[in-house]
C-alpha cells in the first residue's frame, strides 16, 4: 500500500541524510529510486519534494555537491559534510523518538 | 541497462529548453534526473520511443512540470550565496576585525576634520568609487550571463551605488543652509563609507564564489 506523501514530508531531510550517510554519495535521481527499492514501492519520493530539501540541506551546509560528467551528460554528487554527519546522527535520533511517542499514541507494539 | 546516446540527450535538452528554462545550470541538474528516467522508461518498455519516454516523464513531474526544480535551485542558491554574504559581513563586526573597522572609520573622520572642508568628502568619495568601478569591471563576465548561480552572486554587487548615492546626499545636506552641522555629516558620511567597505568586501567574496561555482560547470562539460 503507498503510504501518502503527507506522513512522510516531514522525515524527507532525514531520509536523505541517512541515505547518504550509508551510501557515501549519490545523485537525484538515485536518492528517489533508492527510497522506492527499500520501501518496495510504499514511499515515493517525488522531484517536487527531493529537490528542494536536498538544495536546502546544501544551503545550509549539511551538504557538498561535486559535479561529473557521467554517461555524457554532467551528475550532481550529494555528499554529507562535517555538520551534515552529525546533523544526520541527531535527525536520525529525533525520527526515532518520534516514532515511539507514535506507537505509544496509536497504542501499538513497537516491531522487533 | 539502456543509455542515451549524444543525439537523444540533445533531444532531451531541447525539450527542457523549449520549456523556458536558459540558465545551463538548471538546464543540466533537470537533464541528468529527466535522462534518468526516459532511460528506465526505455529499458522497461523497449518498444517506447524517445519522444514518448520523455512525454511521460514530463507529465510525471505534475502540474508544474520542471519548475519544482528550478524553484529548489534557485531558492537553495538564494540561501547558499546570502549566507556566505553574511557570515562574511558579520566577521568583520566579530573580535577579529571590529579593531580594525572601527580604526579605519575613526581614521576617516579624522582625516576630513582635519581638512576642514567638504572636498575632503568629495575626495574619499571617489577614492571609494574608483576601486568599486575597477572590481565591478573584473567581475562582470558576460560568459558566465547564462548561468543562475553567477547571476544571483553578482547580485549582491548591484546595491552598491545606493551607499555612494546617500554619501552623496549626506555631502549635500551638509552645505545646504538648513542641512546637518559639519561633525554631523562628517560621522555620517565616515559612517556609510565604512559601511560601503565592509559591504563591498562581502558581495566580491559572494560574486566570486557564484563565478567559481559556474567555471567549475563549465569546465567540466565544457559549456558554452
Amino acid at each position: 500500500m503507498a503510504i501518502g506523501n503527507d506522513l512522510f514530508k516531514g522525515t524527507i531531510q532525514t531520509i536523505i541524510l541517512n541515505l547518504l550517510e550509508e551510501n557515501g554519495r549519490m545523485y537525484g535521481y538515485e536518492i528517489t529510486q533508492k527510497v522506492k527499492t527499500i520501501t518496495d514501492g510504499a514511499l515515493l519520493l517525488k522531484e517536487g519534494a527531493l529537490y528542494p530539501a536536498l538544495h536546502k540541506l546544501e544551503a545550509e551546509g549539511f551538504l557538498e555537491t561535486t559535479v561529473e560528467v557521467v554517461d555524457n551528460r554532467v551528475r550532481k554528487y550529494y555528499t554529507l559534510s562535517k555538520n551534515g554527519k552529525v546533523e544526520a546522527v541527531n535527525k536520525v535520533q529525533e525520527a526515532q523518538e518520534f516514532i515511539k511517542s507514535l506507537q505509544l499514541l496509536l497504542n501499538l507494539k513497537p516491531s522487533h | 541497462m539502456k543509455k542515451l546516446d549524444k543525439n537523444e540527450l540533445e533531444t532531451v535538452t531541447s525539450f527542457i529548453k523549449k520549456r523556458g528554462f536558459r540558465y545551463l545550470d538548471v538546464q543540466c541538474e533537470l537533464l541528468d534526473h529527466v535522462a534518468c528516467r526516459v532511460e528506465e522508461l526505455m529499458e522497461e518498455n523497449p518498444e517506447a520511443t524517445l519522444d514518448s519516454a520523455i512525454q511521460k516523464t514530463h507529465a510525471e513531474f505534475g502540474v508544474f512540470g520542471f519548475s519544482a526544480i528550478e524553484d529548489a535551485i534557485k531558492a537553495g542558491l538564494t540561501k547558499k550565496y546570502n549566507r556566505l554574504f553574511w557570515k562574511t559581513f558579520l566577521s568583520f563586526l566579530g573580535p577579529k576585525y571590529i579593531l580594525l573597522v572601527l580604526f579605519g572609520t575613526f581614521c576617516m573622520y579624522r582625516f576630513q576634520l582635519l581638512i576642514n572642508n567638504y572636498a575632503a568628502m568629495y575626495l574619499t568619495l571617489l577614492a571609494a568609487l574608483l576601486p568599486a568601478v575597477f572590481c565591478l569591471f573584473k567581475l562582470h563576465r558576460p560568459q558566465y550571463k547564462r548561468y543562475l548561480a553567477y547571476r544571483l552572486a553578482s547580485g549582491y554587487l548591484t546595491p552598491l551605488g545606493s551607499f555612494l548615492y546617500l554619501a552623496l546626499l549626506v555631502i549635500h545636506e551638509a552645505t545646504a543652509v538648513d542641512g546637518l552641522g559639519f561633525h554631523t555629516s562628517v560621522i555620517i558620511f565616515s559612517f556609510l563609507m565604512g559601511c560601503f567597505v565592509l559591504y563591498f568586501i562581502s558581495a566580491i567574496k559572494t560574486a566570486n564564489a557564484g563565478i567559481m561555482e559556474s567555471q567549475e560547470l563549465r569546465d567540466k562539460y565544457q559549456l558554452s
